[in-house]
């Protein structure tokens, strides 16, 4: 078995597979981090660039700080294109853990307003699996992860097996929880994983290699995926080292793709051979389709409280489109929202000593808001290899293209209006508001290209996230998702690959494998 | 060695030194037993704490211009240092001359309309205007506003910053954090 990634989906295949007994040997594009050992504590000032970071070094990944710079995929070794008037972001993180090291840690479930999307509002494709499928997965990710939060019985946010969080909320808090009851928008607690570091590096990968099974091979960047000329199924995986830039080739009796939703499309894109001329598992041609993510608005609203201020912030559910149409959108939207800092600079209309003192009134009296919104697969909006472009190992890099549509902006409009009237029921003072989505890809949370789907006329996987075509290959990242609601994506993806792996052991055990 | 900091040594009492040296007595050389022998951590110094980085990116006319936009935009008060103080100008001759092209022209733009027109309230008016999210459509206004930013933040990320709020509230005031190395 070779698993290719080591982040949310890789990390939870081996975790999976190594308890079953499975072999395994994973192939992880960059190095290990040890976070103990690889981070110390320094004086901001005396960083070379007080803090802005180097100019230029990393032009689409705007999360990279001067501190953590090191931890993002370099841009210039990895490159890809895009149209000019369309650009994508693509944020990658090479390390054992993969993103799972930088991630925020919201573990929302999808519902089934995401599974049967199509069935709600016609749009889309349905998900071959529903909520029932998936939930004794999420029953058991959960605890993995310690996932603190409250469960508010709502069908388009599933309840899940998580630690109670019933601290009380401060004032103002409590004052936007009121004003949101009013409009009748449900909010609920943050849900996320705890700890400082809830990756794959901490939580699933050590149990997996004490089991014995599990050989870890850092700095192996992947090229493609071989095939067996006379059965057409997977045979192995061509890698070449980071460093040395000596070529491998290793057999595989499976193999699970987990290399991050695009980097696992470019690599199934790049094996191509006289069985699979347009990539591998691509019978259906929407290998590299329905690209999307979830769209953000970053501080919606920026507001002043009013007294008594406090701290603190929470989560506000999603609430259009749920039990009747309306609106000029399909779908809907979320928001995270917090308090207690000070407004940015920008917001404050005034410079030298009158700027301080508004600095010095406003000094923890922001509220902010940042729409989540859920965007539309769209065929058009797609990767393709760009034989043009290679990455510094000689492999042909991705072409991206990727536009919001209609539906988008009407529903990031819709979001900042009612994030003011949100704010102001709560009697707050907005200081500023916009509906300026961030390009897509900013947000990390790409999704879709490999599809899965009931139909392998119109999708690349089947249920189990197994190609349709290749049967011993199976890929288990986000790039499976048919749809993607406005939930933080991760928790979906140790479920399914949880889902995945216990259903390949099976298979391998009944020899269908 | 910093030009602030060779003032104050200049201003300082050789014959206090040598009083102060004397109270002190070197200590003894000891031999180092293998067993209890530890790597020193010598503590080291960051190249711009004990000298002037080299201005080369503005013009003599520009970095003038931008000293004085800083001192209007972040000037000193009780418990903080001012953009200059800061150094400020200096760091942003270097940082902004390590920047893409388009932040250059930018800056570089600016500075030579606030050396025809001073650095002046009305030449600052757009300072005051709200924000927008799509920012000025002028290009002065836009560098007026990153301009603004910019030496807020270096001005806070600074030493001087840091050491005035340890100052003010009697707690180390330096800010801290996670450094991630590089890992091959």
């Amino acid at each position: 078995m070779v698993i290719i990634g080591s982040g949310a989906g890789g990390g939870m295949a081996a975790h999976t597979l190594t308890r079953l007994g499975v072999k395994c040997l994973m192939l992880e594009a960059g190095p290990l981090f040890d976070f103990q050992k690889d981070r110390s504590l320094v004086n901001l000032p005396d960083l070379p660039y007080r803090g802005f970071g180097q100019p230029g070094r990393f032009p689409h990944v705007v999360q990279a700080s001067e501190l953590d710079a090191e931890a993002w995929a370099d841009e210039q070794q990895n490159p890809y294109t895009y149209p000019k008037d369309a650009p994508y972001y693509w944020v990658r993180i090479r390390m054992v853990g993969g993103k799972t090291m930088r991630w925020g840690r919201a573990s929302w479930r999808l519902s089934d307003l995401e599974f049967a999307c199509k069935d709600h509002d016609g749009e889309g494709e349905n998900w071959p699996i529903r909520l029932a499928d998936l939930a004794p997965y999420y029953d058991r990710a959960e605890p993995m992860f310690n996932v603190t939060g409250r469960n508010e019985g709502l069908r388009q946010l599933p309840d899940g097996k998580i630690l109670v969080d019933d601290s009380a909320d401060s004032a103002p808090v409590r004052r936007f929880i009121d004003s949101c009851k009013k409009l009748g928008v449900p909010t609920t607690k943050p849900r996320r994983a705890t700890g400082t570091l809830a990756s794959s590096t901490n939580v699933l990968l050590p149990g997996a290699i004490e089991t014995g099974n599990l050989q870890l091979v850092t700095n192996a960047v992947v090229r493609d995926i071989t095939v067996d000329p006379n059965t057409g199924r997977a045979s192995g995986v061509r890698f070449v080292d980071r460093h040395s830039k000596r070529d491998y080739h290793v057999k595989a009796r499976t193999v699970i793709v987990s290399a991050s939703a695009l980097e696992s499309c470019r690599i199934l894109l790049n094996s191509t051979s006289p069985r699979y001329p347009k990539g591998l598992g691509n019978s259906s041609g929407t290998l590299g389709r329905y690209l999307f993510d979830q769209f953000y608005v970053k501080n919606t609203v920026m507001c002043e409280m009013n007294s008594p201020r406090g701290r603190g912030g929470g989560y506000v559910v999603r609430f259009r489109n749920v039990d009747k149409r309306e609106k000029n959108f399909l779908r809907g939207y979320t928001y995270d929202f917090g308090c207690g800092g000070t407004p940015p600079a920008r917001y404050i209309p005034h410079y030298g000593e009158a700027l301080y003192k508004e600095l010095d009134r406003l000094r923890g009296a922001s509220f902010s808001m940042t729409t989540m919104g859920e965007v539309l697969p769209k065929y058009e909006n797609h990767v393709r290899i760009n034989k043009d472009v290679k990455d510094a190992w000689g492999i042909p890099a991705l072409h991206i293209e990727h536009k919001y549509g209609a539906n988008e902006h009407a529903m990031a409009k819709d979001a900042m209006e009612m994030a003011e009237a949100m704010c102001t029921g709560a009697g707050f003072t907005i200081l500023g508001r916009h509906a300026q989505m961030v390009p897509p890809g900013e947000s990390i949370h790409e999704l879709g290209t490999v599809r899965m789907g009931a139909d392998p006329k119109k999708s690349v996987l089947n249920g189990y996230n197994q190609s349709h075509d290749v049967k011993n290959l199976f890929v288990v990242d986000g790039s499976s998702f048919p749809s993607g609601g406005a939930q933080n994506p991760t928790l979906t993806i140790l479920a399914l690959s949880m889902r995945a792996s216990e259903y390949l052991a099976d298979q391998m055990k009944k020899g269908a494998l | 060695m910093k030009r602030r900091r060779l003032l104050q040594s200049l201003m300082a009492s050789p014959a206090a030194a040598a009083a102060a040296q004397a109270a002190t007595p070197p200590p003894a050389p000891q031999a180092a037993s293998p067993a209890t022998e530890q790597f020193p951590a010598l503590k080291v110094t960051a190249a711009d704490a004990a000298t002037d980085g080299v201005i080369y990116f503005f013009s003599s006319e520009q970095f003038l211009a931008l000293t004085r936009l800083c001192e209007a935009i972040a000037p000193a008060g009780a418990n903080r240092p001012s953009a200059v103080d800061a150094d400020v100008p200096a760091f942003l001759d270097f940082f902004i001359g390590q920047s893409p092209a388009a932040t250059k022209a930018l800056y570089r733009d600016g500075l030579d309309r606030l050396v025809r027109d001073g650095v002046a309230g009305a030449s600052l008016s757009a300072l005051k205007d709200s924000w927008s999210c799509a920012g000025p459509a002028d290009a002065f206004a836009r560098f007026l506003q990153q301009a603004k930013n910019d030496i807020l933040q270096a001005t806070m990320n600074s030493r001087e910053w840091a050491a005035a709020q340890g100052r003010a509230s009697r707690r180390d005031g330096m800010p801290t954090g996670y450094f991630w190395r590089h890992v091959d």
